[in-house]
């Protein structure tokens, strides 16, 4: 019932998986503003060259990637139609009725359909190989700084972990009492709005009722072991950056001032 | 109720990486009136299996007959309220499936969902609470109030309310102390008996499933490995150990004598007075032996 692959972390080994998730963060951040540079073949070229390399290097399945691409891709045909038909620059190359195709106008929907397809690839590269829980310190540390300025950075990054952690096992609990209300001839999937509106109570009072006994649960044993807030707590996972992180960095600068120096 | 399941296959999360089998050709028939204990480790297909009998789950091959209703892999599913009212299902920790103001409103779900007028509901929800043992005092009060073992009883409650003629347990004892243990066990029983149900019960338990029942079903990694009458499966007694299974109390104790008495148990007995007549007549036989005793 629930075939939602949440954080859909695909585990392995690759060298994408065991680069350093700040380092990650950092070039992906770094990727979404310089694809903007791209505006002509080579530099498109470049994007699209990064891209694969990435995920030949992160021995994903395609299968994996195509998944998160299957909701957007609508979006990018869309995007891609829009430009077609309504930028007039360039020669004329179609002209059928009022529908007019400018050489100009489909190069420009294809380059802006490569730079959304290249920004989801990466970014979803990104949630394919590293865990929530990897992503979530990255976060964490990199906005570290702001703690300064009295934001709940900690709070905030605990909040997210406690979040993810406990998704999966809060959709097999609604997967549990559907079964439970089911069996007793509670019909989740027919009758009129009122009805399946009424049809809901059943499944979410218990569902609150066990998440504020586990949250409560959670909070105790957290205190148990002496968890006091962030402060004088040190990690069990120390990130560490290596040689290939540091190559990634000045993968990222060289692809940065190719693009500058080679756009037009 | 006859129950009638043909080689029956599960398959979780179909066409995706995450895809796995959880049952494997099952055939297995179930005389109406039976009470039958399925016993297996953890993740050897139980609650799959009894997921199957009330329409819970669909199989991926193979089908599944439940009186005159029948699901049939890749058909579309029959009608399945008319299976579901003749099929009780108690889950394991009934209790997290409560939800209403009053024990009374959530007894009465169940009649009120198979279409009984709220009178009728009303009074299935007196005699249910009977049966499990509770006062009608509590029947105004929130069943969040209760204590853990009332709260199981109510769910219980909510299940026989709808008048089922096969009941269906899934590990009902898990979380009680011996003596709840002990009553709920009893109460299985004496409904079994009174209303002549069909009951299958999922259990952890050797001497529960030794002691109540009239045929044991062993599972393993989704197969049905014996299934059979309980002084049958528990003469395995190696099997059941390879499939990292127990063996009931009293025959663990008659093994114990045995390797004194060196004359073999017989016949496996589980009950208590049983017990202590085998270990008069193995004792006699042994000293006859001249074990020394
Ligand atoms: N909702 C589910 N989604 C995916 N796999 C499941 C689900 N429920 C059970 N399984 C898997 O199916 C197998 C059988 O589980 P189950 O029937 O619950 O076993 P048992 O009740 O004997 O412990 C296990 O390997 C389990 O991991
Ligand atoms: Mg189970």
């Amino acid at each position: 019932m629930f075939n939602i692959i949440i954080g859909q972390y695909v585990p392995g080994q690759s060298i994408i998986h065991r680069l350093d998730p700040r380092v990650k963060l950092i070039s992906i951040f770094i990727f979404v503003i310089i694809v903007f540079l791209a505006n002509n073949w080579i530099t498109y070229g470049l994007v699209v060259l990064f891209s694969i390399i990435g995920i030949l290097l992160s021995k994903v399945p395609f299968r994996f990637i195509y998944r998160g691409l299957r909701a957007i891709i609508i979006i990018i045909i869309f995007t891609f139609i829009l430009n077609v038909l309504f930028t007039k620059q360039g020669d004329l190359l179609i002209s059928i009725g009022w529908i007019h195709i400018y050489k100009g106008g489909l190069i420009g929907g294809l380059f802006i359909s490569i730079r959304l397809l290249a920004i989801i690839v990466i970014t979803t590269l990104l949630t394919l190989t590293t865990t929530p829980i990897d992503i979530t310190d990255g976060i964490e540390i990199l906005l570290g700084p702001l703690k300064k300025i009295k934001l709940p950075i900690h709070e905030f990054a605990l909040m997210m972990s406690i979040s993810l952690r406990f998704i999966p096992t809060l959709l097999e609990e609604t997967e549990k009492i559907m079964k439970a209300q089911s069996a007793r001839g509670s019909d989740f999937a027919s009758g009129s709005v009122k009805q399946r509106i009424k049809a809901i109570i059943p499944l979410l009072v218990p569902l609150f009722v066990s998440a504020f006994k586990r949250a409560e649960e959670l909070a105790m044993a957290m205190e148990a072991r002496g968890y006091r807030g962030d402060e004088g707590r040190t990690r069990l996972r120390v990130l560490k950056w290596t040689g290939k992180d540091t190559a990634l960095i000045i993968i990222m600068l060289m692809l940065t001032v190719a693009l500058v120096v080679l756009r037009t | 109720m006859d129950i009638t399941v043909k080689d029956l296959t599960h398959l979780y999360n179909p066409k995706t990486p995450f895809e796995r089998i959880a049952l494997k050709d099952i055939n297995v028939q179930i005389k109406s009136g039976t009470f039958l204990s399925i016993i297996g480790h953890t993740g050897s297909g139980k609650s799959t299996f009894i997921q199957h009998i009330n329409g819970l789950l669909k199989p991926a091959k193979g089908e599944i007959t439940v009186g005159d209703v029948t699901i049939k892999a890749g058909e579309k599913n029959p009608k399945l309220t008319a299976l579901r009212k003749k099929v009780g299902l108690v889950f394991q920790y009934p209790e997290h499936q409560l939800f209403e103001e009053t024990v009374e409103k959530d007894i009465c779900f169940g009649p009120m969902n198979f279409g009984a007028a709220e009178e009728e509901a009303k009074r299935k929800a007196r005699d249910a609470l009977d049966l499990v043992g509770l006062p009608e005092s509590v029947l105004n009060r929130s069943p969040f109030d209760l204590s853990g073992g009332q709260m199981r009883r109510v769910a219980i409650a909510g299940v026989l309310a709808v008048e089922p003629e096969v009941i269906i347990l899934d590990e009902p004892t898990a979380g009680l102390d011996p003596v709840g243990r002990r009553e709920m066990l009893s109460l299985f029983m004496k409904l079994h008996k009174q209303k002549s149900l069909t009951t299958i019960m999922v259990t952890h338990s050797m001497d529960d499933a030794a002691f109540y029942s009239d045929e044991v079903m062993v599972m393993d990694k989704g197969r049905v490995v014996m299934k059979d009458k309980p002084e049958a499966v528990f003469s395995h007694i190696e099997k059941l150990q390879s499939l990292g299974l127990d063996v009931p109390e009293t025959i663990k104790f008659l093994l114990q004598l045995d390797e004194r008495c060196q004359v073999g148990i017989g016949t496996p007995v589980f009950s208590i007075p049983e017990t202590a007549a085998k270990i008069m007549e193995m004792l006699g036989q042994g000293r006859e032996k001249g074990a020394r005793v």
